[in-house]
């Protein structure tokens, strides 16, 4: 509860949100970049530095433009859950009115959008907050989380057999498997990208944000395939695509399939043995709303 | 906004003189704060070292409570003084005396009790914290003492563990408070 005040800068159990604070704890679950050009939109990202816990990097000679993040920090992600937990927050409303409200760069294909789908099927995988504001457990069954959580079995009617034949087998293949994240980071380089890497970012709960052009995959998360030990031999790996384009239906397409190879992506070196992999395509402008595995 | 953490305790050069620099009297409990603090302390630890209640999964055990252990390393008084530039006479700079360095003998006098001061400013700028020549003091002018330096940019992951994959980490492990209290910035 204390980080939730710092991050806050607010009473820790206030109900009430302004819209900086609501910005402030998105921040801390995926990458928002400032866009800022006017001074308005200047004094916003200031504001952020000065009373919601966002790192200034570098101000320019003139004091006319700064570049801020809001770093890597587990501990105010889960702050950011235990806000974005109660009621009066609304998620999906905060998010829109966010992007219409502050000058933040929106995203090329719709990643934040996918970003903050995964983030709210995680919260609601590990559960409420409690009255310590933690949850049950900060780690949970990757099973759970992608059918259940990320695809509703309630929603069972808009996925067609295949998909939901294809779900149950995905819950029989991986049984005990095992996921943690609360946060997603972006990288800047294309070649960072690696097993080991991705395995110590599971250590601090963040997923990956892939760079700018990266080919074949926009984001990446990672689970254990059985039980709690962090070893890369016990590694498996989710990897994301999304495209905000209607050029892209809603009937899967093996080559975008097959294009999200770790080989190829350089994930794994040539001489590594393969692991469990997961690639689901996000067509978020498909006309037909479906879900297909 | 981060805050500079700065500690202007004057401490003992480790080369130079090590004989007690204040004296006796000053240091021992005829100084009031001293005596002040004494009493302070012999409350605090009879709180710490007296039986607390047995838990109810005690009683049914038949166990008995344990004390908590004290250690001669660990302060049991912490003093913080945020925004502590305020106690600088920055702005009347002909003034050699000011509440920092009022307040920098009366803790020096306390030195030996298990106390431990935190300074926090925002304030990019410190001299009468960090510079000797601005001292008041002639003990540290001339170095028979000298200040800590201040902890500035204290970067982020500096009191994270390193990670080793050979030994066991584990989910329940990196998920736990004391985990991740420890990566980004110190709150």
């Amino acid at each position: 509860m204390f980080a939730v005040g710092k991050l806050l800068n607010d009473d820790p159990n206030t109900q009430e949100f302004t819209e900086h604070q609501k910005l402030a704890c998105l921040s801390q679950r995926f990458p928002i970049q400032f866009n800022s050009t006017t001074y308005i939109s200047h004094a916003s990202e200031m504001k952020q530095v000065e009373e919601h816990l966002r790192v200034c990097l570098k101000v320019d000679a003139n004091l006319q433009s700064m570049e801020t993040v809001s770093p890597s920090e587990p501990l105010l992600s889960e702050a950011a859950y235990v806000v974005m937990a109660r009621k009066s927050f609304q998620p999906l409303t905060t998010f829109k009115s966010i992007l219409e409200g502050f000058a933040i760069h929106q995203g090329d294909r719709g990643e934040f959008l996918v970003l903050l789908l995964l983030t709210l099927a995680r919260d609601q995988t590990v559960g409420c907050p409690g009255k310590n504001g933690h949850p049950k457990h900060r780690f949970f069954s990757f099973p759970s989380f992608v059918y259940g959580n990320l695809f509703k079995a309630s929603t069972s009617l808009l996925l067609t057999q295949s998909t939901v034949s294809a779900l149950k087998m995905l819950m029989q293949d991986f049984p005990n498997a095992t996921m943690h994240f609360n946060h997603f980071i972006k990288l800047h380089g294309f070649s960072s990208v690696n097993k080991k890497l991705l395995l110590l970012l599971m250590t601090r709960g963040a997923g990956v944000l892939c760079a700018n052009s990266q080919a074949s995959i926009d984001a990446i998360n990672v689970f254990l395939i059985s039980g709690t030990e962090l070893q890369t031999d016990n590694l498996g790996v989710v990897l994301y695509q999304i495209k905000n384009n209607a050029d892209y239906k809603d009937l899967p397409e093996p080559r975008l399939f097959d294009s999200m190879d770790p080989y190829d992506l350089k994930i794994l070196e040539a001489g590594d043995k393969p692991i469990s992999l997961i690639r689901i395509f996000f067509a978020l402008a498909s006309h037909c709303w479906q879900q297909a595995i | 906004m981060n805050k500079i953490l700065l500690t202007p305790f004057p401490q003992k050069d480790v080369i130079g003189d090590t004989s007690p620099i204040l004296p006796k009297d000053i240091g021992g409990y005829d100084f009031p704060p001293a005596s002040s603090f004494h009493k302070l302390l012999e409350s605090l630890k009879a709180r710490i070292e007296r039986p607390s209640k047995p838990s109810p999964s005690q009683v049914k055990k038949k166990e008995k409570p344990q004390a908590p252990q004290l250690s001669s390393k660990v302060p049991i008084v912490v003093l913080v003084f945020d925004e502590a530039h305020t106690l600088t006479n920055q702005e009347q700079k002909d003034e050699n005396w000011s509440n920092l360095s009022a307040l920098q003998r009366a803790l020096h006098a306390l030195s030996h009790f298990p106390m431990f001061s935190l300074f926090l400013s925002t304030r990019a700028k410190m001299p009468q914290f960090t510079s000797a020549s601005d001292d008041a003091s002639s003990k540290i002018t001339v170095g028979a003492l000298k200040l800590s330096e201040p902890f500035t940019d204290l970067g982020f992951d500096t009191l994270a563990k390193k990670v080793s994959f050979n030994s066991c980490w584990t989910l329940g492990f990196v998920t736990h408070d004391s985990h991740i209290v420890h990566l980004g910035r110190p709150l």
